[in-house]
């Protein structure tokens, strides 16, 4: 069953076009471009250390990058993400002051994370509501707590472990990028051998159609807002150990507005259906060189979130319209 | 027994006459006034402590009560928040504007009622009779730029984290910043960046100055709230002892981080001392006191002396109000403010 469905979601990109190349490297000559403007803007940019620092701010980013991905292809919407993250933060600060104990604070977090996606699986699958409507009551609602459990203070977290986590090296390369490309390999090994990830694709090309086939499909669309709700707690742990320090206006949302950003210039389809762990992988990268090209260029922070916008709409676009003509042509 | 009666109602009468003003005096001294704070939100840890330090001092005044109010960031809530106040009528209302063009009509409200307003840390020049809370946000910045220009030998490259543009109190320490540095024909500012409240922000603009530019000599950084991300950033590309690093609001952690040396120089300003301060002057007014349009918080640069005998001896002049990090750890972590009125 799994394999028919991956095939039905793959048949249409196998034959190599250059509507096909656009399509599925177009997120890639972007990456490429983008690089090209960097080396121009700063002779620096290729040096290892460079790299080396600019792989760090990709880490937060990245995570809820992959947890948005995961929704956003099965036809959903997760809004609470940021905020999640700031709430996450908070619980981590408070259980580590409390209790001194590192390992019981992130344990705590990360059932956090799973109660904020039970929450929003819950309300969409059970209660049938709409994700967008459903994800930004949430939002708020994280948002909202974050602020009153610390109730606008900060909170030190220095444990050897977590500087490690947020900024430790081994051979040289930031602990936390090789993180990432350890849960990006999670996430690939979700989406291409799980029933979970093939279905986050079918669900997003065709609901009703899994549902006639007799798959229950408010069971995997609960589960990835689990797991949308684990990669937020993951990622706030992360932040954390960066900055060794929390307050409630940690993450939020710049953080939300990027990893979508990041999951949509990846090639993750708004209506669903559509997505990958790379193309996400590279979305990424773009996004926060595009925030590093600002800047360097000591751009007002107001024409950044402009600039971004007009790069998500031209992907959009561009997407839309690759995607008509290969309609027109199969058809 | 007739003349010693007159002698004794005489003697009622005065006392009664002494008791009277004695009674009216304290009832003026110890006037029971309700004033209404109207912050631009209460969720940042800065205006939490200060409405923590606004608290400490209305319990200290015995004879106060203060309402906290958050406009949320929204610019429609603080207008309506200030209205709700004149409504309300108490005794005094002290805003902290989001938009001061914007907060006036309502304003205008409360000085046709007969409110005393206040107008804390942004001078708002209006009609209506309004002190504004002060602090001395352009010079001390300008002279804290100038510690750490004569720490680096009056030579070097600094890069710059301000808050947001438009912004009251980010305007003018950007002010002081860039005042203060074309004093040094051998500084060279290399950037600068708004970091706005957020320490993360703070972090990935630091990380970025760090790809950007091969030698970074100084780092100014606006508020200690963003500073511990910039200098977490620093410790991590291990270059805490080739950049040399001030900030400015006196936050207990930071004055840690000086007396350890991870500092040049902070300016105490102190959010617990600030919002009892600015309670204690509402209160006053409140009570008829008469005040300057401008009233300014007291503020104190907290340095190692070895480090001002060192800016000293490089040419550092000014004649600044300066604490020990100790002394600035206890004032920080309590509300005490040196101001008072003429009653």
């Amino acid at each position: 069953m799994v394999e028919n469905v991956k095939s039905v979601t793959t048949k249409n990109n196998k034959s190599f076009t250059g509507i096909n190349f656009l399509k599925n490297y177009g997120n890639v000559l972007l990456l490429v471009l983008v690089a090209i403007i960097m080396v121009f803007l700063n002779p620096r940019f290729l040096s290892l250390r460079n790299i080396l620092n600019l792989s760090k701010p990709i880490v937060p980013t990245g995570i809820v990058a992959l947890g948005a991905m995961f929704v956003i292809m099965s036809g959903g919407i997760d809004l609470s993400m940021g905020f999640g993250v700031s709430l996450v933060a908070v619980v981590l600060g408070i259980v580590y002051l409390n209790t001194n104990s590192i390992l019981l604070a992130i344990i705590v977090s990360l059932i956090t994370g799973v109660l904020m996606g039970v929450l929003n699986g819950a309300i969409i699958t059970k209660l049938k509501m709409l994700p967008f409507i459903t994800t930004l009551a949430t939002m708020s609602i994280f948002q909202g707590l974050a602020y009153l459990f610390l109730f606008g203070k900060m909170a030190w977290v220095r444990h050897p472990f977590t500087v490690f986590l947020g900024n430790g090296n081994i051979f040289g390369i930031p602990f936390p990028f090789i993180f990432l490309l350890i849960i990006y390999f999670i996430g690939y090994l979700i989406l291409n051998h799980f029933k979970l990830g093939v279905y986050a694709i079918a669900i997003g090309n065709n609901e009703e159609g899994l549902i006639f086939a007799g798959v229950n499909v408010d069971k995997y669309k609960f589960y990835l807002y689990v797991l949308s709700g684990v990669l937020t707690s993951i990622c706030a742990i992360l932040l954390i150990s960066r900055l060794q320090m929390t307050t409630p206006t940690i993450g939020g949302i710049p953080i939300l507005l990027d990893a979508i950003a990041a999951t949509i210039i990846g090639g993750t389809s708004l209506t669903g259906g559509k997505g990958s762990v790379r193309g996400t992988f590279i979305g990424v990268i773009v996004i926060i060189l595009i925030g590093n090209i600002l800047n360097l260029l000591n751009i007002d922070p107001n024409y950044r979130d402009v600039f971004k916008g007009m790069v998500i709409i031209t992907v959009l676009f561009f997407d839309r319209a690759v995607n008509a003509r290969q309609f027109a042509k199969l058809s | 027994m007739k003349k010693y009666s007159k002698f004794i109602v005489i003697m009622i009468l005065a006392l009664s006459m002494t008791l009277s003003f004695t009674f009216v005096g304290a009832a003026a001294e110890t006037k029971q006034v309700k004033i209404g704070m109207v912050m631009i939100d209460l969720t940042n840890p800065f205006f939490v402590d200060m409405m923590n330090g606004g608290d400490l001092a209305e319990k200290e005044d015995g004879n106060l009560e203060v309402i906290w109010k958050s406009a949320e960031g929204s610019v429609e809530k603080e207008i309506s928040l200030i209205e709700n106040f004149v409504e309300q009528k108490v005794d005094a209302i002290l805003i902290d504007p989001l938009d001061v063009d914007a907060v006036k009509p309502a304003m205008e409200k409360a000085f046709k009622a007969g409110i005393p307003l206040v107008t804390m840390g942004n001078f708002v020049d209006t009609p209506y009779g309004n002190i504004s809370t002060l602090y001395n946000d352009r010079i001390d910045y300008r002279n804290l730029t100038r510690i750490l220009c004569y720490y680096l030998d009056s030579k070097g490259n600094v890069v710059h984290i301000f808050g947001k543009k438009g912004n009251f109190v980010s305007d003018e320490r950007l002010a002081g910043f860039e005042e203060a540095v074309k004093e040094f024909p051998d500084i060279k500012v290399l950037a600068v960046q708004p970091g706005e409240w957020d320490p993360a922000l703070a972090q990935r603009i630091m990380e970025d100055y760090l790809t950007a530019y091969p030698k970074i000599d100084g780092l100014a950084v606006w508020h200690d709230g963003i500073m511990y991300g910039a200098i977490t950033a620093i410790r991590s590309a291990g270059l805490m002892d080739e950049i040399k690093v001030v900030s400015y609001d006196g936050d207990i952690e930071s004055s840690k981080m000086v007396k350890s040396g991870e500092l040049v120089a902070d300016l105490l300003t102190g959010a617990k001392r600030i919002g009892a301060w600015n309670v204690k002057v509402g209160a006053a007014l409140a009570r008829g006191a008469k005040l300057d349009q401008k009233v300014f918080l007291p503020t104190k640069f907290v340095i190692l002396e070895d480090t001002l005998n060192k800016v000293m001896a490089n040419g550092f002049k000014e004649d600044i109000q300066w604490i020990t990090p100790d002394e600035a750890i206890q004032i920080a972590g309590s509300a005490v403010v040196d101001w008072t009125w003429e009653k």
